[in-house]
């Protein structure tokens, strides 16, 4: 098994909403390896952006404060770096990219600018090697005519190619580790599959760790070898990817499953977990899930969960897999 | 760019004939016959008629708006009645001494206006951004004139600090060569001089700048707290570029084209001559000139103002929609 990459552990990130610090992210761990492409699954607003901006170091503040934890890359606390380390590794050691390739690119400058700076920033190369590099970079993501499009501005580039760009800014320094949040969400369904094609190729050829983050189960079974499933900043279930998307031991991981159209053919009705995920801050007791969960006993609502060992490699936060 | 600019320049053509059709009708639009205006009620009928001839009067008025054309065309701008000069020879230094002041009011208000707008929007609803929009808003309201006044008595009469009228020292007049006192005293290497003809704008220039530079401060602390909530601020950040870059270089870019358009009116309407300023200052500025030209009824002199500073306006206005097309290259592919 390669060494970790990232480790997060016990990372609890608060959002102050009038005065009152309210907890998005709640003893969150977990660990990314050299070379593996993690999922990271969730519904909207189950905390998987903010800690991937939490890893970059770009949780917006005010309002937010990660309060306590640590965030390991390479052995480094980053949650302990300074501001000017922090400039170091992002772009560099570790990059990002977005969901929206319309509007993460800035609109007034050109391609190769953008892709320069990058390069300018971590390495001291001038501004004809720069330029070449960042052809080099466009021909690695299969732009083509990359000579002309780095003399291009965004809004000439149609969206599934920014997104290439957004990928090539990303990778030009030859990152160990690339979050992507949710990057195949606004393009279409044909150049979604050529962005993943992207993505598994970079992992599998320059050896990049990916922390992929989606709400789309069929993406994850496509490309990732790990799911993180998160659940109200919670972790609630994670495992090798193959173990999880057969036999999910968590009934969150489970109903998410279930709410895939089209895995049952004679199926008309398209199945959603009833109810909403709760408010940061309003379940102070039991299993966050209870509240929509089928299963849940007296116990659930009562007593928080912990991290159930279900498998090799594989924990569940949810009571049903105790002494099992 | 270079279409760009050329389908720029050719929407000037209009623009400037409109312009000269109405600079033309101002002394036929007064009632009354402008030969009378021009002589006095108490000419002689020989003297009007002497001055309908040499004015083309009797022509036809199509006539008479192909010659004026043709005269402005060859940068004859008429005679002034009260000096009987030239107006293009006259009108010359008053425009040079307007310029210098705009030029460092300008540089003031976009200075200050700038980076206080950009510091509000960087630390919104910190003591700063209230202290300087509080600034900006008693900066809008005041009127020139008292600004002005308080200054001179601030500065110049209680605290003796800087001088508060002319241009210069009137006691070593500077060797106009171009006009612009500042050029010609680094010219004739007079740096003694160069440092009180910096004296004599700072009270004048501040008091014509403040208005700009609230406006600007406004409406660049707007447009930068739009700038920073985007997601490619997201992206600069995530390619480890450093704060100061992101805010000046990545939101500034794109949150100067309203900047740009204020300062572009605010410098058209300081250039057009701050006819207060000018008099409180004693600056021989062309507000001033355009003043005494309509206190004497000076018509020629009031025409030709008006077209040499419309002129300017719209030049000001070509040059920044040059500058539109170089901060938003979206604009030039329209």
């Amino acid at each position: 098994m390669n060494p970790p990459i990232l480790e997060v552990s016990r990372l609890r990130i608060d959002f102050s909403a009038n005065q009152r610090p309210l907890s998005v992210i709640d003893d969150l761990d977990l660990t990314i390896r050299e070379g593996e492409l993690v999922g990271i699954v969730g519904e909207s607003g189950s905390g998987k952006s903010i800690t991937s901006l939490a890893v970059m170091g770009l949780v917006p503040s005010p309002p937010g404060k990660i309060e306590s934890g640590e965030i390991r890359f390479k052995g480094e606390d980053l949650t302990k770096a300074t501001p000017k380390r922090m400039r170091q590794l992002r772009g560099n050691e570790m990059s990002m990219i977005f969901q929206e390739p319309m509007t993460s690119l800035n609109p007034v400058f050109t391609i190769g600018d953008q892709i320069g700076e990058s390069i300018r920033i971590h390495a001291r190369v001038g501004k004809k090697e720069a330029k070449r590099l960042a052809v080099e970079a466009l021909n690695r993501v299969g732009i083509p005519r990359a000579e002309e499009v780095i003399r291009e501005y965004p809004h000439q580039l149609s969206g599934g190619m920014r997104q290439r760009v957004m990928i090539a800014i990303a990778t030009v320094c030859n990152p160990s580790l690339l979050i992507a949040d949710e990057p195949t969400t606004a393009l279409d369904v044909t150049i979604q599959a050529q962005i993943l094609d992207l993505l598994r190729s970079l992992n599998r050829e320059a050896g990049t760790a990916i922390m992929l983050i989606t709400h789309d189960l069929g993406v994850v079974a496509e490309l990732c070898d790990k799911v993180i499933v998160m659940y109200a900043g919670q972790v609630v279930e994670e495992g090798d990817v193959r173990s999880i998307l057969m036999h999910p031991k968590h009934p969150y991981t489970a109903a998410l499953l279930e709410s895939v159209p089209g895995r049952d053919a004679d199926r008309e009705r398209l199945i959603s977990i009833p109810g909403s995920m709760p408010a940061p801050g309003t379940v102070t007791q039991g299993c966050r899930f209870a509240s929509r969960c089928s299963y849940a006993t007296g116990k659930c609502r009562e007593r928080v969960p912990p991290l159930f060992e279900v498998g090799n490699d594989h924990v569940s936060r949810c009571w049903l897999n105790e002494a099992k | 760019m270079l279409a760009y600019t050329l389908r720029r320049v050719a929407m000037l053509v209009p623009v400037l004939l409109g312009m000269s059709i109405i600079v033309f009708m101002i002394i036929h639009a007064i009632p009354g016959d402008p030969a009378v205006i021009i002589l006095g009620q108490k000419a002689t009928p020989e003297a009007i008629a002497e001055l309908h001839a040499s004015l083309g009067l009797n022509d036809p008025w199509y006539v008479q708006y192909f010659s004026y054309l043709k005269n402005i065309a060859g940068g004859d701008l008429g005679t002034s009645i009260q000096t009987k000069t030239a107006i293009s020879k006259e009108i010359g230094p008053y425009l040079a001494a307007t310029f210098e002041l705009t030029v460092f009011s300008m540089l003031f208000a976009i200075f200050i206006g700038v980076n206080a707008g950009i510091l509000s929007a960087w630390r919104r609803n910190s003591w700063f951004d209230y202290t300087a929009m509080l600034i900006a808003l008693i900066g809008v309201s005041m009127p020139v004139f008292w600004l002005g006044l308080m200054e001179q008595w601030l500065f110049a009469q209680h605290l003796n600090w800087l001088p508060s009228i002319g241009r210069v020292n009137a006691r070593d007049p500077v060797e106009s060569i171009s006009g612009f006192y500042v050029l010609d005293t680094i010219l004739a290497r007079r740096f003694d001089q160069l440092e009180d003809v910096f004296k004599h704008l700072v009270l004048p220039g501040i008091a014509m700048g403040t208005v700009p530079m609230a406006i600007i401060a406004r409406i660049t602390r707007a447009g930068m707290s739009e700038a920073m909530a985007s997601e490619y601020i997201r992206t600069a950040r995530s390619k480890g570029v450093h704060e100061f870059m992101v805010v000046y270089k990545h939101a500034l870019k794109n949150a100067f084209i309203p900047i740009l358009t204020v300062i572009g009116l605010q410098t058209g309407m300081l250039l057009g001559g701050a006819v207060l300023t000018e008099t409180i200052f004693g600056w021989p500025g062309i507000g001033r000139y355009l003043y005494s030209a309509i206190s004497a009824r000076d018509y020629p002199v009031i025409q030709s103002g008006i077209l040499v500073i419309a002129v300017i306006f719209v030049c000001i206005n070509l040059v920044v929609d040059l500058l539109y097309a170089y901060f938003d290259p979206r604009i030039k592919h329209r």
